[in-house]
């Protein structure tokens, strides 16, 4: 391993052990498996099953969002405003790779960590582990993920203050939610309910929230690609920032 | 390349209206330097640029020739650097953080190098404390360890001796002494304890509103700001001192434990009439010096525009 490649490793691994300590990371497991159990299985017929991946999901997201933006707060605007990134940018570290362990370990951890915990309701729900709705929610919890990391982190690069970022993304990310309506494309359980509709009706051949409710490709598209475009503006902004003008005073 | 280790010509940082550095010209050799001025004289803004924690506004920065800004990494490699505020990471143990940061430096065997450097700051009793329980004394030794484990060529120290009690402070600066004759590390130290710097600075910087009031090798500064006060060491101070105070070089002559002390007006008369002063009334001249200002008259008189 080169001297570059030996930094990236040592700094993922000051970041990991910082940020992610033996409380935490159980807080994160305790967290998601009662994010996960307190989803209702309201199902009575079996061919239904996996249609209990969707409901209750909105208290899942509700811990994810929390619990992403809480780690991305404390990772960025909490160690920029206590001056260790001050102390980390003293070391030979390149920014970007400082950026990139901070960015990447959150969110992988967070990730893996409610995936993982997720997977019990192919237990409760006596669903396959080749369920392909469960993997449609693995790739929206991804999708919400990658929102709620990029809005937390550009919001924690302006405010440099822990609380103040945590408090303005959840602000900003729920109450926009809530502005838009659960039904709409624009909202987190709106696009899961989309994607949920279009593609439990083509991997089962059942609609899974009725006749009335239609699901257009566009609406798809619409689905995937929002969050993914806000998701590649914010990074590409808050990484050009963070390497080429911020200041580390 | 120059000779200088740091440069920076016509320096600015402004902080939105606030110019922090006004014009700067730094020049640190090879060496301990000291960097000295009163608060929010522009020290830390400095230290930051040349780092390339902060952008310049104006002007260059260059650390062993590169350019602060866009060369970080590469100066990083070589800089070990001891900020004002400790912010490190309390959670970890003094032990952990140190291996930490000796794995970003990319050092050899790690653990063994971790101990020498808690042990060289006098801290390997409290390697496996939580750092969040150090005192403030012992966070400044922690600051010196993580500042020296990449073995830099160069150390920029902010203020090393703040919090540290006077025993400890004489033993971080043999450290610092030590460093430098064994392993050739050069310092750059910022303070305002005049006193540390006397004991173990060959290269003086001075800063005053951003700006460099003056700077160059301390003997040569001492002498220049010196109150041109010279002692005299001869057999019989009395006589002496009655005859030297006709001399018309002199404004003031005094004898302090049997050796003469004169205020001269014209340098170089007196030091030419001394010794046939002494020849004349065959008197032994046992010592004739010019006695150097010290850093605390450098400093007063650069600093208040003298």
């Amino acid at each position: 391993m080169n001297m570059d490649s030996k930094n990236f490793v040592a700094v993922i691994r000051w970041e990991l052990e910082e940020n992610l300590s033996l409380p935490v990371i159980v807080f994160l497991i305790v967290s998601a498996i009662v994010s996960t159990l307190v989803q209702p299985v309201t199902s009575i017929h079996p061919e239904l099953n996996f249609v209990n991946l969707y409901h209750g999901s909105d208290t899942l997201f509700l811990f994810l969002t929390f619990i992403a933006c809480a780690l991305l707060s404390r990772s960025f605007a909490g160690s920029l405003g206590n001056g260790e990134t001050k102390v980390l940018l003293s070391y030979p570290v390149k920014r970007w790779q400082l950026f990139v362990s901070k960015f990447a370990a959150m969110f992988l951890v967070v990730f893996f960590i409610y995936g993982t915990a997720y997977s019990i309701h192919l237990y409760l729900d006596s669903l396959s582990l080749l369920e392909p709705m469960f993997y449609l929610t693995l790739f929206v919890f991804l999708l919400q993920l990658m929102f709620v990391c990029a809005v937390t982190m550009a919001i924690s690069l302006v405010v440099k203050n822990e609380i103040m970022s945590l408090l303005a993304s959840i602000l900003l990310l729920l109450g926009f939610d809530n502005i838009v309506g659960n039904h709409s494309l624009l909202s987190t359980q709106g696009r899961f309910m989309a994607l949920f509709g279009y593609f439990g009706e083509l991997t089962h051949g059942i609609k899974p929230f009725g006749d009335n409710f239609v699901v257009t490709v566009d609406d798809v598209l619409l689905a995937i690609l929002g969050p993914v475009l806000i998701f590649a503006v914010l990074i590409v902004l808050s990484f050009v920032y963070f390497i080429r003008v911020m200041e580390v005073d | 390349m120059s000779d200088f280790v740091i440069t920076t010509t016509n320096l600015v940082k402004s902080f939105g209206k606030t110019v922090a550095l006004n014009g700067l010209n730094l020049h640190v050799p090879q060496g301990i330097s000291g960097f000295i001025g009163r608060n929010a004289a522009g020290k830390t803004t400095t230290i930051g640029v040349l780092l390339g924690l902060l952008k310049p506004s104006g002007g260059e920065a260059t650390v062993f020739g590169l350019d602060c800004w866009n060369n970080s990494y590469e100066i990083k490699r070589r800089l070990g650097v001891m900020h004002e505020v400790n912010a490190y990471p309390g959670g970890f143990t003094g032990k952990r953080f140190l291996t930490h940061v000796a794995r970003i430096y990319g050092v050899g065997q790690v653990e063994q190098r971790v101990r020498d450097v808690l042990r060289d700051v006098g801290l390997a009793d409290v390697g496996d404390k939580k750092i969040k329980a150090y005192s403030a004394g012992m966070f400044r030794r922690l600051g010196l360890a993580q500042a020296l484990i990449g073995d830099p060529d160069f150390a920029v120290l902010d203020e090393p001796t703040a919090n540290i009690d006077p025993l400890g402070r004489i033993a971080l600066l043999d450290k610092i002494k030590k460093m430098h004759k064994e392993r050739g590390t050069n310092f750059l130290i910022s303070t305002h304890i005049l006193s540390d710097l006397e004991k173990i600075c060959n290269w003086l910087s001075i800063i005053d509103a951003g700006k460099i009031v003056d700077q160059g090798n301390i003997k040569e500064l001492s002498e220049k700001y010196s109150a041109n006060i010279y002692k005299i060491e001869v057999s019989n101070p009395e006589l002496f001192a009655e005859k030297v105070e006709e001399l018309g070089a002199v404004s003031k002559v005094w004898i302090e434990d049997d050796k003469i002390y004169c205020k001269v007006n014209d340098a170089e008369s007196f030091y030419g009439e001394i010794p046939q002063l002494a020849a004349k009334f065959k008197l032994q001249l046992k010592g004739f010096q010019h006695m150097l200002g010290t850093l605390e008259e450098i400093y007063t008189k650069t600093s208040s525009g003298e």
